[in-house]
């Protein structure tokens, strides 16, 4: 044969890698021979190739290629991840351009077509790495939404449940009012963010024209709040413990409570608390027993219960509110003031904190609460 | 209290799940003494459905199905055939993908079958480090709950593909190639050579795109020695007398059986872009550049026959060696060098050998001295078909009889003979103990040639100054080990030597 002038590496890349699946190298069956395992890290099944994906298979490929000329059983896994976000985004997208808004669908139909979607593109990453020459074991791809996987996953659940790690609580948590669902801590990253700093005087309920001047970030929140926080030891405001202020625009009577969390050097030492819209704000809520108003909507619009500029944005909102209460008097002064504000990894949209009632994983199981969960509450 | 990350943490911290790099330990065992709760719940639809079942006022079982909801919701509340509604979230991604290890074995819906007893514990998991926590932990967790072992016995994890300038890649930034179309453009092989052989920038990698330029480079290199060692196949007889061939042949046995010892120590610990460097040095330099230019016949010469069966069997071990970092060419190449009855995906390695020191170091001499004398013909400017006589003066004689004949063709030198005085009119050279003395019938200039000497023993003068000042330095003699010492030290007495050698010369012209 007539050996070309330079090396082919397309027509040897088609004929090698077909050769190879034919004679089927990269197959495992357990035999006498010591195994070589690696499973794969599964990529998205939206995924498409990228550098990350070279560095990372190319070094797998290395490993089980070496191993299978060492006399090892080499086997190595393939498989996809069914990435809930972003398989979703994928297939509202293509929803979208065939004029279809997933509200109109029931969630039967919606995972029709999501199912669709995966069946046409999904796993085409696993086409790419035969490209990159990688030798998987194409008879063992594994998909985390097939019916055993699905079904283990499901026992798994109910299995650490029934043992006491999982319970169901009212849950602060991130929330993406973009993607419209909660995420981990580890999906929050903080980011220093230039804000306004408003002061704001709560008139006392009490004789005459004496107020109580609260620095917040949040004016958009004075809607949710059900107490105000100072010191105890805090002398500026020992004559108003026990005493009542209200809420600026809505007119709420709220208590004057004390607790040592606050931080006396911080703004006016006075704390507006707001127990479904920030953590802090909750612990202090259930401590000291306060109302639970929440204001807002899964999309960061203000609700009804917020009884002023409902259906409106939160970023919206607090300018229009900071102006009203300008307006009004209730403002005394904005000051610039910059701090880390959480943003969703996924979509960017500044991080809500939320109540919302979820099943959550504990990694030390409790036994009271177990049957307090299993029980019901 | 029993916690589920228990095993997790103690399997790792006592090494039975090994960690590369190991500094990855630390930020693994803060994380998990800080653990906090999971929340697993997410608003989607796509995914694993809670099986969580409601009724109207919040009251809930845990069931994998409807009917099994209403029976344990009976047996809980009392409530015989209730009206209830399934949760309407589902779980985090992770909650499914932790499951993976023993599960792509079905080793939790069909436990203990032959599969899952075979591969399970599995052997590497390679890994970016930003899902040590949402991934790698909680595997590690899931394999102690539901198989009680480890879900694989080491993680390696790989930094970040950075671009040129240290920046993560990224759409947005535009910095982020198109990797198929790589692929369609420069080939597999080489692209997967680009990748690895990027410089490390603490655990991440800078990427650029000359690396699968040097790639297509080494691999055109690999296929001209195949089309040059083709050519041979033409013409071989049987000529044993040519003892050049078999010091060629013997070193390069040990060099291979060298890199192959070293190969092992670098995959144990990792270090794959170091393999790939010294595969391709082995490859370019000592197999191009030197052995083959050892055993090539002379023009329109036969090459022996063993000789040329070494060199096609040394060809096919260094395919075998580069084989899982560039598979096609290397299957494609082992398959143009003779007519094979197997693949090279799945021919198995030779047992490693003792390695002969001595041979390899005569090697390095050899070559050694074939540079330093080529460099001394061109700086006098003697052109290549100009041959020379060869002096040498050693102690070495031995050593020396067996590369003569490689010596002689490689520097175009017409005799050789031993001497254990100078030679008049020639040109010195020295290499570690040994004097050369160049003869040539070429009219030397001598002006040039004393330019060039005094040049060379100026140079000389000031590196021995350095390394007197180094020796003379208390603190650097106090703290360095004795083998650095002693390094300084033979410097210091190989250029006295060379000084010495070269003020001769000069005396002499």
């Amino acid at each position: 044969m007539e050996l070309s002038k330079n090396f082919d590496h397309s027509a040897a890349e088609q004929k090698w890698y077909q050769h190879w699946l034919e004679k089927k190298y990269f197959h495992s069956e357990p035999d006498d021979r010591e195994p070589y395992t690696i499973v794969i890290p599964p990529p998205n099944v939206t995924g498409v190739l990228h550098m990350g994906h070279c560095l990372n298979n190319t070094i797998q490929d290395i490993l089980i290629r070496r191993a299978r000329m060492q006399g090892k059983n080499a086997c190595w896994v393939p498989g996809t991840d069914h990435a809930s976000i972003a398989t979703e985004a994928k297939v509202v997208q293509m929803l979208r351009e065939r004029g279809i808004a997933k509200s109109s669908l029931s969630r039967e139909d919606f995972l029709k077509y999501a199912w669709e979607w995966k069946e046409k593109y999904g796993g085409i990453i696993l086409q790419q790495l035969k490209k990159m020459g990688c030798s998987l074991d194409w008879e063992r791809t594994s998909f985390t939404m097939d019916p055993d996987y699905y079904q283990s996953v499901i026992s798994v659940f109910i299995d650490l449940y029934n043992k006491g790690y999982i319970y169901r609580g009212k849950r602060m948590i991130n929330w993406d009012v973009k993607a419209k669902t909660a995420l981990s801590d580890e999906e929050v990253i903080r980011k220093e963010t230039q804000q306004k700093l408003y002061h704001l005087r709560y008139k006392l309920d009490m004789p005459g024209d004496e107020y109580i001047v609260i620095a917040t970030v949040r004016p958009e929140t004075i809607m949710g709040d059900t107490a105000i926080c100072v010191h105890p030891d805090d002398e500026r405001y020992k004559h108003l413990h026990g005493k009542f202020a209200f809420v600026p625009l809505i007119d709420r009577r709220i208590p004057i409570i004390t607790d040592d969390y606050v931080t006396m050097e911080f703004g006016t030492g006075a704390l507006k608390v707001t127990p479904a819209h920030d953590s802090n704000d909750n612990q202090l809520g259930q401590k000291h027993n306060l109302d639970v108003v929440d204001i807002f909507n899964e999309d960061g619009t203000l609700n009804t219960e917020a009884q002023i500029y409902i259906g409106e944005d939160r970023f919206e909102a607090r300018k229009k509110i900071a102006k009203e209460l300008e307006e009004k008097g209730f403002l005394l002064k904005t000051e610039d003031y910059t701090s880390e504000v959480g943003y969703s990894e996924r979509t960017d949209a500044v991080v809500e904190p939320r109540l919302i009632s979820a099943m959550v994983g504990r990694y030390e199981k409790n036994i009271r609460t177990c049957i307090v969960c299993r029980y019901g509450r | 209290m029993k916690k589920i990350s228990g095993p997790a943490l103690s399997a790792v911290m006592e090494d039975d799940v090994k960690f590369y790099p190991s500094k990855f330990k630390n930020l693994y065992r803060h994380w998990m003494e800080n653990i906090k709760d999971w929340c697993i719940s997410r608003q989607l639809w796509w995914g694993h459905r809670i099986p969580a079942w409601y009724d109207n006022d919040g009251r809930f079982v845990v069931a994998a199905t409807e009917q099994e909801a209403k029976e344990l919701f009976s047996t809980q509340y009392g409530v015989n055939n209730a009206v209830l509604k399934q949760d309407e979230d589902c779980l985090d991604t992770w909650f499914s993908s932790w499951l993976w290890p023993f599960e792509v074995f079905k080793g939790y819906s069909n436990p203990n079958n032959k599969d899952v007893n075979y591969y399970y514990p599995t052997n590497t998991l390679v890994t970016a480090p930003e899902i040590i926590f949402f991934w790698v932990a909680r595997m590690i967790m899931a394999g102690y709950e539901y198989k009680g072992q480890k879900p694989f016995s080491e993680v390696y994890f790989t930094g970040i593909v950075r671009d040129k300038q240290g920046r993560k890649m990224s759409k947005s930034l535009g910095n982020s190639p198109d990797l198929l179309e790589m692929i369609d453009k420069d080939g597999a092989d080489a692209v997967r050579f680009g990748i690895m052989i990027s410089s490390p920038a603490g655990n991440d990698l800078m990427w650029d795109p000359s690396g699968n330029d040097q790639g297509r480079f080494f691999i055109n290199k690999m296929w001209n020695a195949l089309k040059l060692v083709k050519m041979w196949s033409l013409r071989q007889a049987q000529d044993d007398s040519l003892a050049a061939n078999n010091f060629a042949v013997e070193w390069f046995e040990n060099r291979l059986n060298e890199v192959r010892i070293q190969l092992d120590e670098q995959f144990r610990d990792f270090r794959l872009s170091e393999s790939l460097k010294t595969l391709y040095s082995l490859i370019w330099d000592d197999f191009c550049s030197w052995y083959l230019e050892w055993v090539k016949p002379g023009f329109e010469q036969p090459i022996d026959k063993g000789v040329y069966e070494k060199t096609i069997s040394f060809f096919e071990e260094l395919m075998q060696l580069l084989h899982p970092f560039l598979p096609f060419v290397t299957e494609e190449i082992y398959h143009q060098l003779k007519e094979q009855n197997d693949d090279l995906t799945v021919k198995q390695y030779p047992a490693v050998r003792t390695t002969g020191k001595t041979i390899l170091s005569d090697a390095i001499l050899l070559k050694e001295v074939i540079t330093a004398i080529r460099d001394a013909r061109n700086k006098n400017q003697l052109k290549p078909k100009d041959s020379i006589r060869l002096h040498v003066q050693t102690d070495n004689t031995d050593t020396y009889k067996a590369i003569e004949s490689i010596l002689l063709k490689q520097v175009n030198a017409e005799s050789v003979s031993y001497t254990s005085d100078s030679v008049v009119n020639s040109i010195t050279v020295v290499v570690q103990k040994d004097k050369f003395f160049i003869e040539t019938t070429t009219l030397l200039d001598t002006a040039s040639q004393k330019q060039q000497l005094q040049k060379d023993l100026d140079y000389l003068k000031g590196f021995l100054l350095s390394v007197e000042k180094k020796l003379g330095n208390e603190r650097f003699v106090q703290n360095a080990k004795p083998e650095v010492i002693e390094i300084e030290r033979k410097k210091k007495t190989d250029a006295e030597e060379k000084i010495k050698v070269i003020e001769n010369s000069l005396a002499a012209l």
